[in-house]
């Protein structure tokens, strides 16, 4: 241990550690542990399978929101794309921090939302709403830095879809005018959300891969292909031939391990 | 606007809510089983044995040559992740596909400090 380490109390570790050990005892321990690893990954997509094998819910009620350019519906919220994700946010007066901060939990949970335009490619919008009015909302994402659409509800949505006395996700598809709820995560589920994975993977479509367990005709393109850079997909209609043979060699390059663990 | 739901995903079963919320709550079952074993295997990360390191290792950080040890920042634990760079070369001629990529490698090629 460096002096440094020593004079700083906060890098003493506590006592009851696990043993220090050899890079390869440590290694074969890793290696071990990633088999569990990698089965909660194979389980947590097993999971998204079950979850776009759901029925959908019809929603024949016509809900009303205020944005920021005035009264807006449920439809509206969707931006025109495909499929949209509402988390309920407890942004309100009678909530601790009001008027200057939403929840804590939401405000932590807003804080992990990733770059939106990821999601966006694959036709799906992201939209916050809490009951707070649209003049509270403008100020909090300006003082906090959060870019996500946030919406202020005025009617019975958020007894409607569970998220009237907690936080929660719901996930929605239109076909056209017609709009139906996908599913729904609240609770601990919520702490997950953020990533472009987690939001893709609670939707009716999931991540449009074809590697994806989905029911026949559901759309999919192949994976990497259409990632890009976030302010790139505009410009870029079909991926790029370049990325395409630089992700093939990418991935034929990484799956290699995996061949010689199994061999 | 062409039906997605009947022309393209095969017609999805659309129910009332009181039909969903049962589905909802036998798949939630599920849910909250994969909750915990996540937890299990967050525990048993714990358990993880540690391997040393050498701290004065040396990177290079934005005001010059740092050791490892200085990218604690004082705190007890840090995270090092391993994300490919060309040297001298802008950021658009970066490998896209190796930034990605290099998720599977980072973890064998640091020996992360827990």
């Amino acid at each position: 241990m460096s002096s440094k380490r020593a004079d700083n109390p906060k890098g003493h570790l506590p006592i009851n550690t696990p043993p220090i050990m050899s890079p390869e005892a440590w290694e074969a321990a890793r290696q071990h542990l990633l088999v569990k690893e990698k089965a909660l990954t194979r389980s947590r997509d097993a999971l998204a399978a079950e979850r776009r094998r759901m029925p959908w819910m019809a929603v024949e009620k016509k809900y009303e929101f205020d944005g920021p350019k005035g009264k807006v519906s449920l439809l509206d919220l969707f931006e025109g794309r495909r499929q949209l994700i509402i988390y309920r946010a407890f942004f309100e007066p009678g909530v601790f921090g009001w008027p200057d901060h939403a929840c804590r939990g939401c405000s932590l949970g807003a804080d992990q939302v990733s770059h939106l335009a990821h999601l966006n490619a694959r036709d799906t919008t992201l939209a916050y709403a809490s009951r707070s009015p649209q003049t509270d909302i403008e100020r909090l994402k300006a003082r906090m830095g959060w870019k996500m659409p946030w919406y202020t509800i005025t009617d019975s949505f958020d007894i409607d879809f569970g998220v009237n006395e907690w936080h929660g996700h719901n996930a929605f598809i239109r076909d056209g005018e017609r709009v139906c709820r996908t599913y729904f995560i609240n609770n601990r589920g919520d702490e997950a959300m953020g990533s472009t994975w987690s939001y893709l993977d609670m939707t009716a479509l999931g991540r449009q891969e074809e590697w994806e367990d989905s029911p026949e005709g559901y759309p999919q393109t192949p994976r990497y292909k259409w990632w890009n850079w976030h302010d790139n997909y505009d410009a870029e209609a079909s991926p790029d031939p370049k990325w395409v043979q630089v992700s093939e060699a990418g991935e034929a390059t990484f799956r290699k391990p995996d061949i010689k663990a199994k061999a | 606007m062409k039906d997605i739901m009947r022309d393209e995903l095969g017609a999805p079963k659309i129910v009332d809510r009181s039909s969903f919320q049962a589905e909802l709550d036998a798949l939630r079952v599920r849910e909250k089983a994969h909750t915990r074993e996540g937890d299990a295997i967050a525990a048993a990360r714990r358990l993880l044995p540690m391997v040393e390191v050498d701290g004065t290792m040396q990177l290079i950080g934005e005001r010059g040559a740092v050791a490892l040890l200085d990218a604690f920042e004082e705190r007890r634990m840090l995270i090092a992740y391993y994300s490919m760079w060309h040297t001298g070369k802008p950021a658009p001629e970066q490998c896209e596909g190796c930034t990605w990529v290099a998720t599977c490698w980072s973890r064998l090629r640091h020996r992360v400090m827990r």
